[in-house]
């Protein structure tokens, strides 16, 4: 079988209707066990208790937003030199994704902060950069709903993830270097400690349970993706009509 | 052909001349809010008046490049300049050290009356220009980009702050650390060269990178 | 009996940002769910009115 018959939208569209089915169920025993994991059977912290479970949703969270913009960059890249139909819509359905693991970062990060070191919010530099990658994402889905040719829309946005893109690790540093002039050269409170094995092996499963997470979610919005476009043509019709 | 268009946007600037008071009226208005609102304490506006500027800059850029494209996209001129021998990268490049000569310069010169009227000391000032010279070529091509992204769009004018302005962070970082670092005497020679990295950087690839936006905005 | 829930000092925190995440989760998986079948559907209704 041919790889690249997975970029033909027909067969894309009528071959993923079980595997969907499948892998959501899936996804859904494989989140019950991690939470079961990360709740109960995990050890508890020396320092901080019971309240470092909040990393076994937040770290992975964050570790995915940055990997969907790059997955939302390197599809739109794709779809701009090759011009291949599915990278256009792949890309375009990994931003509301990108926001929402964002959201999941940024809110059990504050939640996580409070408790453990007193305040919701501080400006450094992994903070503001999750931030402004939100801002990333929201720029990303605007413009794309304000444009109303579609193929149009997902050209630009794509030019505008690319350069988005190199802009990250900018901002990302730049922020870094302004909060070292502020702190000092003292060892700041976020850095994490070398933790033990027993807390890593959870974090990581997680860290995959998500990543399988956003396979399904990515394959369900790109197959909504299909169908808007190919609302009209024959072999939707006649697919859906059977 | 250089001076040709030159002598074009001249003569489009001068045409107009609310092109050229109107961005440094409307600095002047956003920087004279700020006391209005925050109360006259000197002691806290020695501390904000740097990122009072800055921020003013950078509305100012963003508002007035939100039209750059506009005229040319309905008269047709971009169609024109792509499907010609005329290099459109050197007419865009041009377009856009005269849209910085015509709308940031006038606020650049404004700026030793902004220090005077905020009490900031000369050195101090001198930097603060240093940093707006070499900042704000960037803001404006960074901004010009947006403008062409939205070139199709009509209404919608709160688009191109919200796409733009994480574009912006990097040099407003470097700016206001630049003005911080001189206020307490610490050296501040590397966010110098660090905003003149950025401006060498980005003013080169822009003519490209908006040819190449501009044919896929008016869907050629 | 239900001892083991508890999560030390600031078991809200932990529980909060849980289902919090849990929701959101869910929100965003079956929000394309339910937008392709009201897609889906909307157009037999369109084609059934039709003829």
């Amino acid at each position: 079988m041919n790889i690249s018959k997975i970029a033909n939208l027909k067969f894309f569209y009528t071959n993923t209707n079980t595997l969907t089915v499948y892998l959501s169920l899936f996804t859904f025993l494989l989140f019950v066990i991690g939470i079961y994991w990360g709740l109960f059977i995990a050890p508890e912290d020396y320092l901080q208790g019971n309240s470092y479970r909040i990393i076994y949703f937040h770290v992975p969270a964050a570790w995915l937003s940055l990997q969907t913009y790059i997955i939302m960059a390197v599809t739109g890249f794709i779809a701009l030199v090759w011009k291949i139909k599915i990278m256009e819509i792949a890309s375009i359905q990994c931003a509301p994704l990108g926001a929402l693991f964002t959201l999941i970062a940024l809110i059990t990060g504050m939640l996580w902060g409070k408790p453990t070191w007193g305040t919701y919010w501080v400006w450094d530099a992994r903070l503001t950069s999750e931030l402004i990658l939100l801002f990333l994402y929201i720029g990303v889905m605007v413009l794309y709903s304000s444009i109303s040719d579609k193929r149009q829309a997902a050209k630009l946005t794509s030019i505008l993830a690319i350069i988005g893109l190199i802009n990250i690790p900018i901002i990302h540093y730049s922020v870094e270097w302004w909060n070292t002039l502020h702190q000092g050269p003292t060892v700041t409170k976020f850095e994490k400690p070398s933790a033990h094995i027993t807390m890593l092996i959870p974090l990581l499963y997680m860290f995959v349970v998500f990543n399988i997470y956003f396979l399904t979610v990515l394959i369900k919005r790109i197959r909504l993706g299909i169908y808007i476009r190919e609302k009209n043509s024959k072999w939707m019709k006649e697919y859906h009509d059977v | 052909m250089i001076s040709l268009l030159l002598k074009k946007e001249l003569v489009l600037y001068y045409r107009n001349l609310n092109n050229i008071f109107l961005p440094l009226i409307f600095f002047f208005l956003i920087i004279s809010i700020f006391p209005l609102v925050l109360g006259p304490e000197k002691n806290l506006f020695d501390k904000i008046i740097p990122g009072v500027i800055w921020i003013t800059a950078i509305l100012t850029t963003l508002l007035t490049s939100n039209n750059f494209f506009k005229d040319d996209f309905n008269s047709g001129v971009i169609d024109t300049y792509l499907t010609s021998e005329v290099s459109i990268e050197l007419v865009l490049f041009l377009r856009i050290i005269c849209c910085w000569t015509f709308t940031c310069l006038p606020i650049i010169f404004f700026v030793p009356v902004v220090s005077i009227l905020f009490d900031i000391s000369f050195y101090n000032s001198i930097i603060i220009l240093t940093t707006l010279i070499i900042g704000t070529p960037t803001l404006i091509c960074a901004a010009i980009f947006g403008s062409a992204l939205t070139l199709g769009l009509s209404k919608n004018n709160m688009l191109l702050p919200v796409i733009i302005i994480p574009f912006y962070i990097p040099v407003l970082i470097f700016s206001a650390s630049a003005i911080e670092s001189v206020t307490s005497g610490l050296p501040y020679e590397m966010q110098i060269y660090l905003l003149l990295a950025f401006l060498v950087f980005v003013l080169p690839i822009m003519p490209y990178l908006l040819k190449y936006t501009l044919r896929i905005s008016i869907n050629n | 009996m239900f001892d083991f829930l508890y999560m030390g000092k600031h078991t809200i925190f932990v529980y909060m940002s849980y289902i919090f995440s849990i929701v959101v989760l869910f929100a965003g998986y079956y929000f394309p769910h339910n937008s392709l079948k009201k897609e889906v559907n909307r157009r037999n209704d369109k084609d059934n009115n039709k003829e």
